[in-house]
């Protein structure tokens, strides 16, 4: 694990295979380079509308099923709807994503969502289900990512959502920086505000001066108790020799 | 400019594999080029819905095939990035489209559904005037994935020397 900061949280994420979404709970990648920055959210669709406080009609439906034909118009404007009462920001400074694309896949089905790459893929509009295939709201899972040309190489991220789960919710941050990832779990309570912050990657020079620091001050340990009981010796020698013929002197005086 | 040496091996990678299919079309003295649509890269796994190659030279006159290899992509010109007397296309999805470029200038296109993903192109139609459209096609504001997307293919055309001016 990369961020010290992150040790309190929840371990539950470090499942081996394919991480998935499942109901009551949402996964977050967070794709992190030196120009740019990549953010993407997924879960059960009903249950991700609701937490960024946006209304089921702004996704485009004709009676209850997904209109999947509207969706090659482009999704990037529910996308920006989910972000418009979210706080995102780096450094606590405002974060500059806007919404590359909103996808639906059916629950049943949920897309991986473990790596960057993978997200790409459920966000894309090629991956979802022909339109001759009909699914409510509440069958899907719904993938959204977004992008800010703003680097969070060296930044914490904090991300507040706008309304309150209703259920316990379980929010999985994968957080991708320098071909490194980290993974933790979150927990959120009934009703507790849903927030959370990314501490930023520690940095390999950082980890390198201080790894040599210890090295270095385990050698000088160990070099000091392998030679400290010949510098006691000498130094302390000479004072109990003199001592002695002090004493001795005493002794034999007149 | 400094440049990352992997963004150069990208690069050279992808002007590479941009002149390879372009350059048969010229030597048979075929007037129609192939742009594929893609869901995924050819030869780079990691990425995805892209058009093949994203920067292609034309002569005035000729005409690109955009080849609906992979479903969900279409092909449309991009609002003030095409020159002020050329024709806009509107590609629909999961269809081929062929467009006739007469006007030189530089053309930005994208896929609609993708276009916030990064799947942008650009062909440069040589000839007279060919750079005429060329600022107001760069300071088009680009959403998303785009912007960073753009700014590969500019640097990418400009390597391939397709922003030269035009010697006559």
């Amino acid at each position: 694990m990369r961020n010290p900061g992150l040790f309190s949280w929840v371990f539950g994420a470090l499942m081996l295979g394919v991480v998935t979404v499942h109901a009551d709970s949402l996964t977050i990648i967070v794709d992190r380079s030196t120009d740019n920055s990549e953010l993407y959210v997924a879960g059960p669709a009903d249950t991700l509308l609701a937490l960024f406080d946006v209304d089921p009609s702004v996704v485009p439906t004709r009676d209850g099923v997904v209109d999947y034909d509207a969706f090659s118009l482009g999704t990037w404007g529910i996308g920006d709807a989910l972000l418009k009462h979210t706080r995102v920001t780096f450094n606590k400074e405002q974060a500059g994503f806007e919404a590359m694309s909103f996808m639906l896949h059916p629950a049943e089905d949920a897309l991986p969502m473990q790596t960057p790459l993978d997200a790409n893929i459920a966000i894309g509009i090629c991956s979802a289900l022909s339109s001759t295939e009909r699914y409510r709201l509440n069958d899907m899972t719904g993938y959204v990512g977004y992008f800010s040309p703003q680097s969070s190489a060296a930044s914490a991220i904090e991300v507040v959502l706008p309304a309150v789960s209703q259920s316990s919710l379980n929010v999985t941050i994968i957080d991708y920086a320098q071909n490194a990832s980290s993974t933790v779990v979150q927990q959120f309570k009934p009703g507790e505000t849903i927030r959370f912050v990314i501490s930023p990657p520690a940095r390999h020079g950082a980890l390198v001066v201080s790894f040599s620091l210890f090295v270095l001050a385990s050698l000088l340990a160990s070099l000091w108790v392998t030679i400290q009981p010949h510098v006691a010796e000498k130094r302390l020698k000479p004072l109990f020799v003199k001592s002695h013929r002090f004493e001795d002197r005493r002794a034999s005086g007149p | 400019m400094t440049q990352n040496p992997d963004r150069r091996k990208f690069l050279v990678a992808t002007a590479a594999a941009t002149l390879l299919p372009t350059l048969p079309a010229f030597a048979q003295g075929d007037d129609q080029v192939i742009v594929e649509m893609l869901t995924k890269h050819p030869t780079d796994s990691k990425l995805r819905n892209v058009f093949f190659p994203r920067v292609t030279s034309v002569q005035a006159g000729q005409t690109v095939l955009f080849k609906a290899t992979d479903r969900s992509h279409n092909s449309a010109s991009i609002d003030g990035m095409i020159p002020e007397t050329a024709e806009e296309w509107d590609g629909r999805i999961n269809e081929d489209v062929e467009v006739t470029f007469d006007v030189p200038g530089v053309y930005g296109y994208k896929c609609t559904p993708h276009a916030a993903t990064g799947m942008v192109a650009l062909i440069v139609v040589e000839g007279e005037g060919k750079l005429d459209n060329l600022e107001a096609a760069q300071g088009v504001r680009q959403r998303g994935r785009a912007k960073k997307v753009f700014e590969e293919i500019w640097e990418e055309a400009a390597e391939l020397g397709f922003l030269e001016p035009t010697s006559s």
